[in-house]
């Protein structure tokens, strides 16, 4: 990727967004899922610094970003929160809910997220379909 | 069929703080490659001064691809030369370039690769890497050439090298080319090949720059260095703890590096006849084996000893491939390497195991081309909790069983250090940072994660219950990761009061195919690579294959 004049290798957004999401309070395994979906966008050829940094300012800053509510209605499966959702929480949890076998022809919807594009990069990372996000 | 060695045996800290180099290793497989492909060897660039500053370019050719060695050698002041990782300048610097450099893509090297972490580089940069002399052995063989002789062999073989590379980083390391640009060429696609061929390059320019400074301070009169001894000198290494976190980070791959070194041990033993030309080339590998062994001395009491031992129960190895009997027997390697295994430390029975897989290239070397892998972890958010733990309990009993509210059990945690982003492993209880640890304690982890997941819901999906517990998402990728991969955990823990990271830099380095391994302690060791390989003149000839454990020459000054 490069962003600006610089040239930045795959290994080092995956070793220094992982950290910084660490950093913020998310859980190793959370963290290494939104360096993937950060590798994701910059895959694309979008530059997902601006929003990687800005969604990991909103987690540090509003730690009841994490906290996800699943609810069933009818034919959807809806994430939401007490506020605005962090995208480093919802993506790898609107993944892992979409490869359940359960919901594959269900409608998943996540409502008021904080960057909509870095969960679409968890998706495309964690290679899903089925999901709305907001 | 004979069974491949389990992991509860083989994937423990102290065996594999034993390991040895096999045909199998990386080093050795890239001078095969290099023999059989007949590489090409080009120096396109040498322009230094008399003292052998300037900047060189050393190409080597494929049969699809175009790679060169970039090399800055520097003027360095004596209180700046250390190994350590806190160091700014060195004595030569170089970049392994993906093709040929244009004049642009060399000003933009000259000014980023003295630099080494400080520079940025870009994805035509395959390694970056940094060399220091070592001073007296390099100064006397300048010396000695300089004058006309040759230099003293006993000297150079206590040092067994010029120069030691102090890092060679790849994969993406400071903005080089990340491993993806270079996993699907033949030339490259193994386990460490472009650092391997890096060093191999290295090897080459050392020895091209001694001879060119001694030529310079000599004239006429300065004489080549004499081809067995160059083939006899590698390039020496230091290696620390950023080695060790590696190993964890890449269960597969490393569970195809056993795979295949296990693999070849269980064809070699399955063999029902030994053929005497086998038996001729074991004999002959014997004697230099043992050579080397006393030739192999080092400060560290503890390697001191086990070398020791090693070299009495290689005298015993000896003796049993002499037993007149031994060609009748039925399974006679197998028989050997039982033996071994019954009555020998554990360097003993591993040295064993990599002699008996020496004269069987036929049978093992197609092998090194299973040792990569390119497969991420995975997570599998529809498998069931009761799946998941059953998971555990069937592959987990060794993390299971240790009680971590033992303070022993915990004493270490490993961290990035803030200043250059290398591993670093500190006493939990007397230093700070245990919040910022890295997850390497899968041992630990996946027992918190038993217990949690007692408490769920059977037939409650992972994606649930990660919802409810994301911190046990890394851990549950591990487990369901390896599952279908035997050799991919160590089966102890990296944490506790009685862990040697030592044996995890010794297991790695002898995969790459080292030798003479020489801790400084338990967190760090000098060896030396490429000991013993042909020189790019010999590559293809008779012998090309031949350096497993080398030995000191005779060279007549």
């Amino acid at each position: 990727m490069t962003t600006g004049r610089r040239h930045v290798s795959m290994g080092e957004i995956e070793f220094v967004v992982t950290r910084a999401a660490f950093g913020v309070g998310a859980p190793f395994g959370i963290a290494e899922d939104f360096a993937y979906a950060v590798q994701a966008a910059a895959r694309f050829g979008i530059d997902p610094t601006p929003a990687a940094l800005a969604c990991l300012s909103h987690l540090d800053r509003e730690p009841g970003s994490r906290q996800l509510t699943v609810a069933e209605c009818g034919t959807e499966v809806i994430f939401s929160g007490p506020g605005r959702l962090s995208a480093v929480f919802t993506g790898p949890s609107l993944s892992d809910f979409g490869h359940l076998p359960q919901f594959r022809k269900t409608v998943i919807r996540a409502l008021n997220v904080d960057h909509p594009l870095l969960v679409a990069a968890a998706l495309v990372s964690g290679r899903m379909k089925n999901c709305i996000i907001e | 069929m004979v069974s491949l060695r389990p992991a509860e045996q083989i994937m423990r800290l102290d065996r594999m703080g034993a390991s040895h180099q096999t045909r199998l290793s990386f080093m050795r497989a890239l001078v095969r490659r290099m023999s059989k492909e007949r590489w090409r060897f080009e120096r396109l660039r040498f322009d230094l001064d008399p003292d052998g500053y300037g900047t060189s370019i050393f190409a080597i050719h494929t049969p699809n691809r175009t790679y060169s060695l970039i090399a800055f050698t520097h003027a360095l002041d004596p209180d700046q030369r250390t190994d350590r990782v806190i160091a700014e300048a060195w004595d030569a610097t170089f970049s392994l370039f993906d093709g040929v450099p244009t004049d642009a893509d060399l000003a933009r090297l000259a000014h980023n690769t003295p630099k080494q972490e400080v520079g940025r580089f870009s994805s035509t940069e395959l390694v970056l890497a940094r060399a220091n002399k070592s001073l007296r052995a390099f100064e006397h063989v300048v010396e000695c050439l300089a004058d006309g002789r040759q230099p003293d062999i006993d000297f150079l073989a206590r040092v067994g090298y010029l120069m030691r590379t102090t890092a060679v980083y790849g994969s993406g390391k400071f903005g080089c080319a990340d491993r993806g640009r270079i996993s699907e060429r033949s030339d490259t696609r193994g386990p460490f090949q472009v650092e391997m061929l890096t060093v191999y390059l290295i090897r080459w320019f050392t020895m091209e720059l001694v001879e060119y400074v001694a030529r310079a301070r000599g004239g006429n009169r300065a004489a080549k260095l004499d081809a067995a001894v160059k083939r006899f000198l590698g390039i020496g290494n230091a290696t620390g703890l950023g080695m060790a976190p590696f190993l964890v980070k890449h269960p597969i791959l490393i569970n195809n590096w056993v795979l295949a070194r296990e693999t070849a041990l269980a064809r070699v033993r399955a063999l029902k006849l030994a053929s005497e030309e086998q038996l001729s080339e074991l004999h002959k590998l014997m004697r230099r084996v043992r050579r080397h062994l006393e030739e192999w001395n080092v400060d560290d009491e503890i390697q001191q000893a086990r070398t020791s031992t090693l070299r009495n129960e290689m005298e015993d190895f000896e003796r049993r491939l002499s037993d007149d009997g031994l060609l009748s027997e039925k399974r006679p390697w197998d028989m050997l390497y039982l033996y071994a295994e019954t009555n020998y430390s554990l360097e003993g029975q591993e040295l064993a195991a990599s002699l008996l897989m020496e004269p069987h290239a036929q049978l093992v070397d197609d092998l090194a081309e299973t040792m990569c892998s390119d497969r991420s972890t995975c997570l599998k958010p529809s498998m069931s909790v009761a799946e998941l733990q059953a998971s555990i309990t069937t592959r987990y009993g060794w993390a299971l069983m240790r009680d971590y509210d033992d303070p022993d059990e915990q004493r270490y945690f490993w961290y990035y250090s803030e200043d250059k982003l290398e591993p670093r492993f500190s006493d939990r209880f007397a230093e700070p940072g245990t919040e910022y640890e890295m997850p390497l304690a899968f041992g630990r982890d996946i027992a918190a994660l038993d217990m949690e997941l007692a408490r769920a819901e059977p037939s409650s999906s992972v994606a649930k219950f990660l919802l409810v517990h994301p911190e046990f998402r890394h851990v549950v990728r591990r487990v369901q990761t390896t599952a279908n991969f035997p050799y991919s955990e160590i089966h102890d823990s990296l944490i506790a009061s009685d862990v040697r990271p030592i044996d995890l830099l010794r297991f790695k380095l002898a995969f790459f195919g080292a030798s003479k391994f020489d801790p400084k302690s338990d967190l760090w060791t000098r060896i030396t690579m490429f000991q013993g390989a042909p020189m790019p003149d010999d590559l293809g000839g008779p012998g090309s294959d031949d350096w497993f454990f080398p030995v000191k020459p005779e060279v007549t000054r």
